[in-house]
């Protein structure tokens, strides 16, 4: 499980980080993560587990030699509301991190800042702890609609945090808005659109809304307090989105992202490319090349694994080459630019193109997507509909 | 013999008949006060569930009297719903006498009336039983007042009882005793014996239920069944005390069973006469009647591969319910499955939820259909069940229907919406009498088709449960015959098909239509549902196109959770059957069995 060796298959690549914070002050209504409440021991407690499962991680051998061929690059902390912790503590994480770790030269190191959790002063802390990229999950710019998510906070509240990170020096961000929510049309949609990128953000995500089990979202919908969403609508606001945003620069390189060259995300584009991530903190997930596991979801799991010395991955699932062959395919056909199936063949040693043909090849009449000799992309239409062609790989 | 009581237990549904069983059996030590409940008479879950008996079966229930006399007390238990008539008659005949428990907060109701008069029709003594008495509501005198009036019986046998308490089951033991009448018989005479029941034992073979009326039996006699002669050597002779209890032998007047390695169901019919093969008796007991299926519907497996299984399953539930039967079949939208006919539409249902249940099958179900008599233009005539099989209607002359003969009880402040219903589903009205002032019978001759369906439920819902319902089989009667075809994305699916009276055809067109349309998932291009006569489309629906099936985000690399989802879609997807290029679940088949009402 932590074999990060590079027999199988060879991994040409550096490493990425992800490091889960699991902290949040309230809960999305769309939300059915594992997220703890925010509370200022816990999140110390926390720190010092995530540094004791670092230093675990430093006593791997397949994972140092990994390391000293490629390092690391990218570093991301992502949530929960990463933002809730203090730059000293992101420091320290940093830090850590960064003993045992060999990083490239300019890595990207992205924070996920909620709005209203981080005021000026800190914005400016986090950027001096040396992060270089800001993901500002803004979700709608209509106060209604932050209100029906049930976000913690407004408009106003993320329009000076993005302020904020502008003069604290980020000059690479991402906005993050949610499509079909409920109650959300077609015009709002475009006015949130409209506003995300009068605001010029280098990169832009937009997630159609998924209505999750054990979300309060699901309950209340279940019992009838509001309307299902509209799927043809968040269809229509989904195309709407992809066109907006091509004609402001922003053009597609995923289903749900959007960024010109150059500003796309690297750390994400792991996951998309199959390449190997260390998942660090409670509920993360990493892929060594081999295997991937995720780390034990409920805090006081976690901790009491990494206090008494164990790695505190709870599952981890060994990929044989047929396994790790579709889940690449799964995620590289996110990508707009699509796959390249003689690479992809030779790496796992199958006929890619062939598998495709057998495996979706009644599907291509539907137009979801486009087969030449040796590529493969969605289409348009398939990104919006991936999930059919995807559920023939699993 | 004279110490031998053979009686049943009929009432009103709730009036607490099970519950006075259970009391019956735990004061007579039948059954400790631990396992009760547990035990009991009907022992299938989906019996208990429902509330219903279908497989009746007997106990003996051991009690010394006042008088100091050791009493054997058969309790035969019987079915309680329409569709078994059949078997609560023969069950009845078992008996001498018959306790008809009456809650005493309710009073008299449709179904006391109803097993009434079959009790009495089979000469029974009947103790009529006050139950509930424990009730705030509970009104004895009212009760009594209406045994007298409505039921014509002494009010002063009736015995006050709170089966739920346990008052008053003594008495109910002691009139037992003394009013019901020992059983009379020759037991010098050939064997006359009457089956009543019969259930399939794995390690034994059948179990055959008997009422001996003259006669005896051991192990070793040769037996005979007198409908088709087949003949078998006795291994075994008991009772029932809940678990088996062997005997040296059962003589006339007693209730028992016999085990002699019958392999075949089909041999023992409800009903039947069982003799000796060398000492036949003169003649069979009468009323016997082979009884016959009268409702069809096709079972096929969602998945292909359980076709075996349910093939097993099948052979199994038969060798308990001779009235099941079956007969491979084929359709091209969902492959192989079998014709099964039943009894009724509740017997369907059992056998439906027997079989995903206690076997684990997923099912779809065609619509049920009766059978029609088609003559064909050549002078020809066919007996259909199954839509598949309706010929070229270019070659049909005409077409009959099976036809009922209704009788049915009402209150009087009913009786405009019962007639109503009945006209509604093409019944003619042939009498109509006032059986005092407030109650009306009424005889209506009903396509049995129309009756079939939600006939039952409707009638005790407009009469708030208070019209009884009877029928008897009349003859088939011509009718106006179409087959309704439903056409997804233009194939026919015919599966789907039902032959309907030309006056319905429209109407249930369209809602199969609407009703396909709500349970069937969007695809990836637009279907169109059809509901077609021949090649005319009477109905039509379509279902847009799915436009969006997708995962936005993999939160910080999960991928494990997106896969589960896209795992958990595939799952979904194989419970669906593909009928040409669309994806049916098997909702879509139940929702289209569905009557308005249930919508
Ligand atoms: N209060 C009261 N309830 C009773 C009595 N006997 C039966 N019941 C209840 O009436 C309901 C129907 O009884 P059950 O024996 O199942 O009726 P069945 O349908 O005739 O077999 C159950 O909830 C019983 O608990 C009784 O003597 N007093
Ligand atoms: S911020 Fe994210 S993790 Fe926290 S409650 Fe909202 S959706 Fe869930």
């Amino acid at each position: 499980m932590r074999d990060f060796s590079p027999v199988f298959p060879r991994e040409e690549a550096s490493l990425g980080i992800y490091v889960h914070v699991p902290f949040c002050r309230t809960r999305c209504h769309y939300c059915a993560f594992s997220t703890s409440p925010y509370d200022v021991s816990a999140v110390e407690r926390y720190i010092t587990a995530v540094k004791r499962e670092i230093e675990l991680w430093s006593r791997e051998p397949s994972l140092q030699e990994l390391l000293s061929d490629f390092g690391a690059d990218t570093l991301y902390f992502g949530g929960g509301t990463p933002s809730l912790l203090e730059p000293r503590q992101i420091q320290e994480l940093l830090e850590a991190c960064q003993q045992v770790f060999p990083f490239a030269r300019n890595p990207e190191i992205t924070l996920e800042i909620n709005p209203a959790t981080a005021d000026a002063s800190k914005v400016r802390g986090m950027r001096d702890a040396g992060l270089n990229r800001a993901s500002l999950g803004i979700q709608s710019f209509d106060d209604t609609e932050l209100a029906a998510m049930g976000r913690p906070h407004t408009v106003e509240d993320a329009l000076r945090t993005f302020d904020d990170l502008r003069r604290a020096g980020f000059d690479d961000i991402s906005l993050d808005l949610i499509g079909g929510f409920p109650g959300q049309t077609r015009e709002s949609a475009r006015r949130s659109l409209r506003a995300a990128i009068d605001l010029g953000p280098e990169h832009v995500s937009v997630y159609l809304l998924e209505v999750k089990e054990g979300s309060r979202l699901d309950a209340m919908i279940r019992s009838g307090q509001i309307l299902a969403p509209d799927e043809d609508l968040a269809a229509d606001i989904y195309l709407d989105v992809c066109s907006s945003l091509a004609e402001a620069g922003y053009a597609q390189y995923e289903i749900s992202n959007f960024a010109p060259e150059g500003h796309r995300s690297k750390h994400n584009l792991k996951y998309w490319r199959d390449r190997p991530y260390l998942g660090l903190g409670p509920a993360a997930h990493g892929m060594t090349g081999r295997a991937r596991y995720a780390n034990a979801a409920d805090v006081a799991a976690y901790e009491r694994n990494v206090n008494e010395d164990r790695l505190p991955a709870g599952t981890f699932m060994d990929f044989t080459p047929d396994i790790r062959f579709r889940e690449a395919l799964i995620m590289g056909l996110r990508l707009v630019e699509g796959l390249d199936l003689v690479k992809l063949g030779e790496r796992y040693r199958v006929d890619a193109r062939a598998f495709v043909l057998e495996t979706i090849g009644d599907l291509e009449s539907a137009g979801l997507f486009v087969l030449s000799r040796d590529h493969l992309a969605l289409t348009a239409r398939g990104r919006l509909l991936s999930n059919i062609v995807f559920t023939r790989w699993v | 013999m004279d110490n031998i009581r053979n009686f049943c237990i009929i009432a009103h549904i709730d009036h607490g008949k099970s519950t006075l069983a259970d009391r019956l059996l735990q004061i007579t030590g039948v059954v400790g006060d631990h396992e009760f409940r547990d035990q009991m008479l009907d022992t299938m879950d989906i019996e208990r569930e429902r509330g219903i008996t279908i497989k009746s079966q007997s106990v003996v229930l051991p009690y010394t009297g006042r008088d100091g006399v050791q009493y054997r007390l058969n309790l035969i238990d019987t079915p309680g719903h329409a569709d078994f008539s059949y078997e609560v008659s023969r069950a009845l005949v078992a008996c001498e006498g018959a306790l008809l428990v009456i809650d005493a907060s309710q009073g008299v109701q449709a179904q006391t009336l109803a097993n009434f008069y079959m009790a009495l029709e089979q000469d029974l003594e009947i103790i009529p039983v006050i139950n509930k008495i424990d009730l705030p509501a509970a009104d004895v005198e009212l009760v009594k007042t209406q045994i007298k009036k409505d039921l014509g019986l002494d009010p002063e046998s009736a015995v006050a009882i709170s089966a739920k308490e346990g008052v008053g089951i003594e008495e109910v033991l002691e009139a037992i005793v003394h009013l019901v009448p020992p059983p009379k018989g020759d037991p010098a005479a050939p064997l006359k014996a009457l089956i009543f029941d019969s259930h399939w034992d794995p390690y034994r073979g059948t179990i055959v239920n008997l009422r001996l009326f003259d006669g005896e039996v051991k192990p070793g006699d040769m037996i005979r069944f007198m409908f088709n002669n087949a003949s078998y050597k006795v291994e075994e002779t008991g009772v029932f005390l809940i678990a088996r209890q062997p005997r040296p032998k059962l003589c006339a007047g007693e209730v028992g069973y016999i085990i002699a390695g019958i392999k075949t169901v089909s041999d023992t019919r409800t009903g039947d006469t069982v003799t000796l093969a060398d000492r036949p008796c003169a003649e069979a007991l009468k009323g016997f009647q082979l009884v016959k299926p009268v409702v069809f519907s096709s079972f096929y497996p969602i998945s292909s591969d359980d076709y075996e299984e349910l093939a097993v399953a099948l052979e199994k539930l038969k060798l308990n319910d001779a009235s099941l039967t079956f007969e491979k079949d084929h359709s091209t939208a969902l492959g192989h499955g079998f014709r099964c006919g039943f009894l009724g539409l509740l017997h369907l249902e059992v056998v439906q939820e027997r079989l995903e249940r206690e076997f684990d099958l997923s099912l779809i179900l065609t619509a049920p259909s009766v059978q029609y008599l088609i003559g064909f233009k050549d002078g020809q005539e066919i007996i259909i069940d199954n839509p598949a099989k309706y010929p070229d209607p270019m070659l049909v002359a005409y077409a009959k229907e099976p036809f009922i003969r209704a009788a049915i009880i009402t209150p009087e402040q009913y009786l405009g919406a019962v007639i109503t219903l009945c006209i509604e589903r093409r019944g003619v009205q042939k009498e109509m009498k006032y059986l005092d002032t407030s109650r009306v019978e009424l005889v209506f001759d009903l396509p049995l088709a129309e009756v079939l369906f939600d006939f039952y439920d409707r009638l005790k819902s407009i009469s708030r449960g208070y019209a009884s319902f009877d029928y008897e089989f009349l003859e088939h009667r011509t009718t106006d015959l179409v087959k309704v075809d439903i056409l997804v994305a233009t194939e026919r699916v015919d599966a789907l098909s039902m032959l309907v009276h030309a006056d319905r055809a429209y109407s249930r067109a369209r809602r199969s239509c609407e009703r396909l349309k709500k349970e069937i998932p969007r695809q990836l291009f637009k279907v169109p549902i059809q509901g077609a006569i021949g090649g005319k489309i009477i109905a039509r629906e379509t279902i847009s196109p799915l436009r969006k099936d997708v995962t936005a985000k993999c939160y910080g690399g999960d991928i494990t959770r997106k896969k589960k989802l896209l795992e958990k879609q595939k799952e979904g997807k194989k419970r669906m059957k593909q009928v040409g290029n669309v994806s049916i679940p098997q909702s879509a088949f139940l929702a289209v069995l569905k009557t308005d009402e249930e919508e």
